[in-house]
């Protein structure tokens, strides 16, 4: 039984009233690049900040890298890859000494990429980090944690506020690192089209509950909106899962998900016309999947 | 190994980013001893009330380098953490170091960084003892007093550094218990009382076996 | 290359890399035995997962429109000439099935398509 990079186990957190994170169970399997998606506000950073230690929860444990958190954090941070949602390297040092600082902390450190990875970056050695740009500080922030060598790889948007140009350069450089070992990334965007590309798991997370976590190809091709003229007579069990029904005079509208072609037959069975089965991407998925899973339950 | 690179990026990182403040207090600290000198460069067959005159002058100046040494510790001390508030500590925070290495790390590189200004205090002190021709019976002790005044900075300085370094729950009941001793002061005072918690705490601190009783005594560099 | 490749098309990425790969060992732009860029440099280039490129490589592979030797990397193979035609076919095929698709929803009908092809072919030589 492999360990997985990152294992939650029923994590409850709750600073006040109004937000809470509750019975959160993340599971992240090794070398997976897994997207953590949720509208602003669910709790991605939060959740992020209580897994690297920077937040205690309240209760249930933590695994990451086969190691407890957050007791083991030191050795656990020894091969982890940290970049926080906010810049939080020291402002009055520069672009080198910036690295050079932050590779001492690491025996692994590979000097020669990090050499590498600023030029390819254009970024200058003697700019100072309160006047580099945000940019600039993105590709900054994102080559100290490759040239770490990491297992695993934490990002809290990484690409937020940055231009396209900047964007495309910050995710070439991590998935060639990915390329080359077998790390897991743990990333965390709205940006879902981005992640689109690059995840293979996702987990939706929607005001601090695990909404739905499964292999990205399972997402994206298993939602449908499927467009039905006749109502089915009977409504029992459905071999798929329905996340949302909307209904007109004319017809239905359904969102599910699981949804395999042969699934059509279960219509036929059961007294419905299919009118149309429209693929949802990410994004519509997204937004299904939540409205879903904030509806009540239907008995 | 990894130790002794990783505390030299601590020590650079707390030196760029204090080197500004140590430099003018190094200035200052170099001009200090000086300045007591400045009446006088052949003292050695003045008549007695000129010396008289010239010890008081040196005194008055010496008597400015408790408070420097106060001045020092406190502003060494608070710029051991201000760089990491503004990012909340979290670069601090998510190093591959457990917080007590880190902590003492700093406190290590700080007490160094402490060596600048006294360092250029014992320079002064020295040119100034050497710079002047003592009338017999007048001595200097440049190396006395330059010792003095690092061991107060450094005292002061971990006082301080200790309190930076407290949880924040700690530092509010830091704040707390002198904030209520002040107030419990000013009641005392209204009821034109005896007692000063604030005066109390004062003479304990400064007092042997007080912490702080360093800066007391004599810092004169020029001394029958 | 993949200029085109959509993520949120219900294609999964790595048919669409496969599809834009058989098409251009087929049609000679990827001469037989040329190395296709390594799964490192593709998954960078185009920024998809390295996992989903190594998908669409082992499903050429399978095809036997490529080949991968070990230490190498990944090559094209020399593709028999009735294979390159289906290629071709199919490739033709798609484009016409997209021109009529779109045609069909602006309106136009077969004698305009017709019509403006031969204006468009025939003012070339």
């Amino acid at each position: 039984m492999t360990t997985h990079a990152i294992e939650t186990r029923d994590l409850c957190y709750r600073p006040g009233p109004g937000f809470e994170i509750r019975d959160l169970s993340i599971k992240v399997r090794q070398g997976a690049i897994y997207g953590f998606l949720g509208p602003n506000g669910a709790g991605k950073t939060t959740t992020i900040q209580l897994l690297l230690g920077l937040r205690r929860a309240r209760s249930g444990s933590i695994s990451i890298l086969g190691l407890d958190a957050p007791r083991e954090l030191p050795r656990i941070l020894g091969s982890t890859g940290y970049v926080p949602e906010r810049p939080h390297l020291y402002p009055y040092l520069s672009v080198a000494e910036a690295i050079r600082y932050h590779g001492a902390f690491y025996p692994g450190f590979d000097w020669s990429y990090a050499e590498q990875l600023r030029k390819a970056f254009d970024l200058r050695e003697g700019a100072k980090l309160s006047r580099v740009s945000k940019g600039e500080m993105g590709k900054l922030m994102i080559l100290l944690v490759l040239a770490q060598r990491p297992d695993l790889l934490v990002l809290d948007e990484p690409t937020d506020g940055l231009d396209p140009v900047v964007r495309r350069d910050v995710l070439s450089a991590l998935l060639d690192f990915c390329s080359q070992g077998a790390a897991t990334v743990f990333i965390s965007s709205h940006l879902v089209h981005e992640l689109e590309r690059i995840c293979d798991w996702v987990g939706v997370l929607d005001r601090g509950r695990l909404a739905a976590e499964l292999p990205m190809n399972a997402f994206k091709n298993g939602i449908k909106r499927i467009r039905l003229g006749r109502a089915p007579s009977l409504v029992g069990d459905t071999p798929f899962v329905v996340i949302s029904q909307e209904r007109s005079a004319l017809e239905q509208v359904w969102v599910v998900r699981g949804w395999q072609p042969t699934m059509v037959q279960w219509f036929d069975g059961v007294g419905a016309e299919v009118k149309e089965i429209v693929d949802l991407d990410l994004e519509d998925g997204f937004v299904e999947l939540l409205r879903g899973a904030r509806a009540p339950q239907e008995g | 190994m990894r130790d002794a690179a990783v505390f030299r990026q601590v020590l650079l990182a707390q030196w760029r980013w204090a080197r500004l403040a140590l430099v003018v207090l190094a200035v200052v600290g170099f001009a200090i001893p000086l300045a007591s000198v400045f009446y006088g460069a052949d003292l050695a067959g003045a008549g007695r009330s000129r010396v008289g005159d010239w010890l008081v002058a040196a005194d008055r100046v010496a008597s400015v380098l408790p408070y420097f040494a106060l001045l020092t510790g406190v502003l060494v001390g608070v710029m051991a953490w201000t760089p990491d508030i503004a990012g909340r500590h979290v670069y601090a925070l998510t190093l591959p170091v457990s917080r007590a290495y880190f902590v003492t790390l700093r406190f290590v590189a700080g007490a160094l960084l402490t060596l600048v200004p006294a360092g250029a205090f014992a320079v002064g002190a020295v040119i100034a003892s050497v710079s002047v021709s003592l009338p017999p019976g007048v001595h200097a002790h440049p190396a006395d007093v330059a010792a003095r005044f690092w061991l107060a900075t450094l005292t002061v300085y971990a006082i301080i550094f200790a309190i930076s370094s407290a949880s924040r729950r700690g530092q509010i009941a830091i704040i707390s218990i002198i904030g209520g001793a002040v107030l419990v002061d000013l009641l005392l005072l209204t009821l034109s009382a005896d007692f000063s918690i604030t005066a109390e705490a004062f003479a304990l601190l400064t007092n042997w076996p007080g912490p702080l009783a360093i800066l007391t005594g004599r810092w004169a560099l020029f001394d029958v | 290359m993949f200029r085109h490749i959509d993520p949120g098309s219900p294609i999964p990425l790595y048919v669409q890399i496969a599809n834009r790969l058989r098409v251009a060992v087929a049609t000679g732009e990827i001469p037989p035995s040329a190395p296709l860029p390594s799964v490192r440099q593709l998954a960078a280039e185009i920024r998809v997962n390295p996992a989903t490129v190594v998908q669409a490589y082992r499903e050429l592979e399978h095809e036997g429109i490529v080949e991968s030797r070990q230490g190498a990397g990944t090559f094209a193979r020399e593709v028999s000439d009735s294979k390159k035609g289906a290629e071709r076919h199919r490739e033709a095929r798609r484009l016409v099935r997209g021109l009529v698709t779109q045609a069909s929803v602006l309106g136009l009908t077969r004698e305009d398509l017709e019509h403006a092809w031969k204006s468009e072919i025939g003012g070339r030589s």
